[in-house]
């Protein structure tokens, strides 16, 4: 997942998800008497509208959720993480699309982190989170104004600003978290930044 | 992470997010995987079959919250040991019948309540399930059990004593039936 210029095609990272999750669930064989309406042994017959068990879930992308997590709040990495995976259990049933899980969880992880910091105001992250980060976004620590006008921009505009500057993802993930081409998320995060300047200048 | 991991299936208990709750033990016979609903035990699986398949099963027919929770299954865990010590006779737990419908639940409660180290015949079960014509349906009611060992379907024979058929192969079949004492007669 080489990513030239910075733009790599969400296709590309979605079809290597989506083979991954294939992967992991070929059958093996061995339980030809019993009975299933989804799958046969030894094909690539994964329903990707099937939602797999929640497990599936953790055991593949928690830890990214808590590094994306730990760099955004730091110390109240922990916390968010709880409420991220709660929102998502509470929601999870009735999600109609199992194809992008991971951008549904950081999606849901980059709103946490933005509760967080509307909740506790302007709050130095920790060092060790600091220096790990791109300097850019360090520079911009979020401060209450800047979130709250983040805030208040449009959905798709605000979920890029804030997966590229609280969750600290880079652009090709941003575009599979949203669920749109490359080309949409530079343009959502491009508005949002323009429209941020003004209100904030 | 594991301790985050912990607490976030004890939270999602606490809020009822958690619907079905596995973990995977250690038995004679290999790894056994264990999952319960908030009603009790819903599935045991033998190790002849891919834990990764039934956990989707298990997502598709009851609900996707399905977290690997150990805690939740600890009673479950104690009472096997013991049996497979030959120090438990009877099963004391809450069982979860939903994967069984109709008829095929009928056999289950039925054998359900076969004593320990005694057994019986595909066609009385038939019969004590409300059909007994239905031999052959009794036999893939066993087969398709979804809580063998607790609901001990071993303990069902073939008219005659052949040993019949058995999810985790006949050599466990037969080991369950020696650990009770129920074979010694060579048959």
């Amino acid at each position: 997942m080489d990513a030239v210029g910075g733009w790599p095609s969400a296709f590309a990272l979605m079809s290597a998800y989506r083979q991954e999750v294939r992967t992991h669930r070929v059958g093996s064989g061995k339980c030809g008497a019993r009975t299933s309406h989804f799958r046969a042994p030894g094909r690539l017959i994964h329903d990707l509208t099937a939602l797999p068990p929640f497990q599936t879930l953790l055991d593949e992308h928690s830890a990214d959720v808590m590094a994306v997590l730990r760099g955004a709040v730091g110390g109240g990495a922990e916390d968010c993480f709880q409420e991220t995976f709660l929102a998502a259990l509470r929601a999870y049933p009735k999600l109609g699309d199992a194809g992008n899980l991971r951008g549904w969880l950081l999606t849901i992880a980059h709103r946490k982190a933005i509760d967080h910091h509307r909740a506790n105001g302007r709050r130095p992250l920790p060092l060790a989170a600091v220096e790990e980060e791109d300097p850019r976004a360090t520079d911009a620590l979020p401060d209450d104004e800047i979130w709250a006008t983040v805030g208040a921009l449009p959905p798709k505009q605000r979920a890029a600003v804030a997966l590229r500057y609280a969750c600290d993802l880079p652009h090709a993930e941003i575009a599979a978290a949203l669920g749109c081409s490359p080309e949409a998320a530079r343009r959502s995060l491009h508005e949002g930044m323009k429209r941020l300047r003004k209100e904030l200048t | 992470m594991k301790a985050s991991l912990q607490r976030l299936a004890d939270r999602a208990a606490a809020e009822g997010l958690l619907d079905v709750a596995y973990t995977t033990t250690d038995s004679p016979f290999g790894s056994l995987l264990l999952a319960a609903t908030p009603r009790g035990l819903v599935r045991v699986d033998l190790p002849a079959y891919d834990p990764g398949e039934t956990l989707e099963e298990l997502a598709a027919r009851i609900s996707p919250r399905v977290l690997e929770a150990p805690a939740r299954l600890d009673e479950v865990r104690r009472q096997l040991d013991l049996y497979f010590d030959g120090k438990l006779t009877e099963f004391d737990l809450p069982l979860d019948w939903r994967l069984s419908k109709d008829f095929r639940r009928r056999v289950l409660r039925a054998i359900d309540r076969i004593p320990y180290g005694e057994t019986r015949t595909y066609a009385e079960m038939a019969r004590r399930a409300g059909n007994e014509r239905a031999v052959r349906a009794a036999g893939t009611a066993c087969g398709a059990n979804p809580i063998p060992i607790v609901v001990p379907c071993h303990r069902v024979l073939r008219t005659g004593g052949a040993l019949g058929g058995y999810g985790g192969g006949l050599p466990m079949k037969e080991a369950l039936l020696e650990l009770e004492g129920a074979r010694g007669d060579g048959r």
